[in-house]
């Protein structure tokens, strides 16, 4: 796993504005140009926020990636897919609308 | 010579912009109106300069350049990241003082990354726009602001008790100015919140209570006596922003510090802590 690979492609992908578009045109196709295996792609792809954290990538930028470019965005979903059923935290759902 | 007159330590809380109804009306007033209380506080110590100790958040610096530490000496604009209320804007900055700073700083062992054009983020400008604005507004005149940021939510962090020798630099730094600078020192950041993880909503109420209660004793030996890992695993990885508060109380000669206020607010994902930075007098 190459974590520094993942950190740069997630930086890009929340503070670019010409990689999030052509991320949104062909996610796998953008990711060709990176040094990233099979393993890395597919989690990037999907949006594995849980896995990306378990290789030690940083949870600023799993979360800011989720909330520019996943479908979903809604971050009661990205807590519940990092494994959250912590009740005591619920409140921020509420207050983070999308 | 130059003289730093005071600090503070307040949040820099976003989710306070994107959704400021979301905790119930008291709490929400209690937050807002400790901003003004600091404001009034800032005021009232007639500084001609404020330097703003903030982080970045994985915005401004990629994986191709992390710095430890840097100081805006030249234009500043800001924030990068869009909030609802936040405007974005330039900054009046200090560029003669920041600029002395780094000079010192190569003289003392102290070798700060340099940004000659700076765009901060959200850890700056809610100080800057919630504090430094309206007490500009009651002096009548500007009050430049000097930006300097800690690696606090990137790693490699600045260690606590780096971050507290850089504050002992600007202090040494101010004083050794050739200008009668009064200089008022804001540690943005914290208390307890946990960013973009599964516990992200907790609030760790007591951690919190403990760093206040340091401030308001200037236990800066204290206060650097945390380990990472406790930081992280009491108060979440959010709370490793105190490395802004160890940088601005060691900045104050012989500190003690008074509580404005403290709300817990899960629905703001933060335990939000505001204290003024007082300086004490020599004793030895």
């Amino acid at each position: 796993m190459s974590r520094n690979v993942m950190e740069r492609v997630l930086w890009q992908l929340c503070v670019e504005r010409a990689a999030k578009e052509r991320f949104r045109q062909d996610p796998a196709a953008f990711l060709k140009r990176f040094a990233l295996n099979e393993d890395e792609t597919a989690m990037i792809v999907n949006f594995d926020v849980a896995g990306l954290q378990a290789a030690g990538v940083n949870p600023m930028l799993t979360m800011g990636f989720w909330q520019e470019l996943s479908t979903v965005g809604n971050m009661a979903v990205y807590k519940r897919r990092l494994g959250s059923t912590d009740e005591d935290s619920a409140a921020f759902s509420a207050a983070l609308k999308g | 010579m130059g003289k730093i007159v005071g600090g503070f330590w307040v949040p820099h809380d976003p989710v306070m912009f994107v959704a400021p109804n979301a905790p119930d009306a008291a709490q929400s007033e209690a937050v807002w109106g400790a901003y003004g209380q600091c404001a009034e506080r800032l005021a009232a110590l007639a500084p001609t300069t404020v330097i703003i100790v903030g982080c970045d958040h994985y915005i401004l610096f990629g994986t191709h350049c992390l710095p430890r530490y840097v100081i805006g000496t030249g234009d500043v604009d800001g924030p990068i990241d869009r909030l609802p209320g936040l405007e974005r804007g330039p900054v009046l900055n200090q560029q003669a003082l920041a600029g002395h700073i780094v000079e010192h700083g190569d003289a003392t062992g102290v070798d700060w990354t340099v940004a000659r054009s700076f765009t901060v983020d959200h850890s700056f400008s809610i100080p800057h726009q919630l504090i430094v604005k309206p007490a500009e507004q009651r002096l009548g005149r500007e009050l430049p602001c000097i930006p300097v940021y800690l690696a606090c939510g990137v790693d490699p962090y600045i260690s606590l008790k780096r971050s507290a020798d850089l504050g002992r630099q600007l202090r040494a730094a101010v004083e050794s100015f050739d200008a009668d600078e009064r200089v008022v020192i804001i540690g943005s950041g914290g208390i307890s919140h946990w960013v973009g993880t599964a516990e992200m909503g907790r609030v760790a109420e007591d951690f919190d209570r403990e760093i206040l209660a340091l401030g308001v004793n200037g236990d800066l030996d204290g206060l650097c006596a945390y380990t990472d890992e406790e930081i992280l695993r009491r108060a979440g990885n959010g709370a490793m922003e105190i490395r802004n508060f160890a940088c601005a109380l060691a900045a104050i000669d012989h500190p003690h510090g008074e509580v404005i206020a403290y709300e817990a607010v899960p629905a703001w994902v933060t335990g939000l802590g505001f204290v003024q930075l007082h300086v004490g007098e020599n004793r030895a």
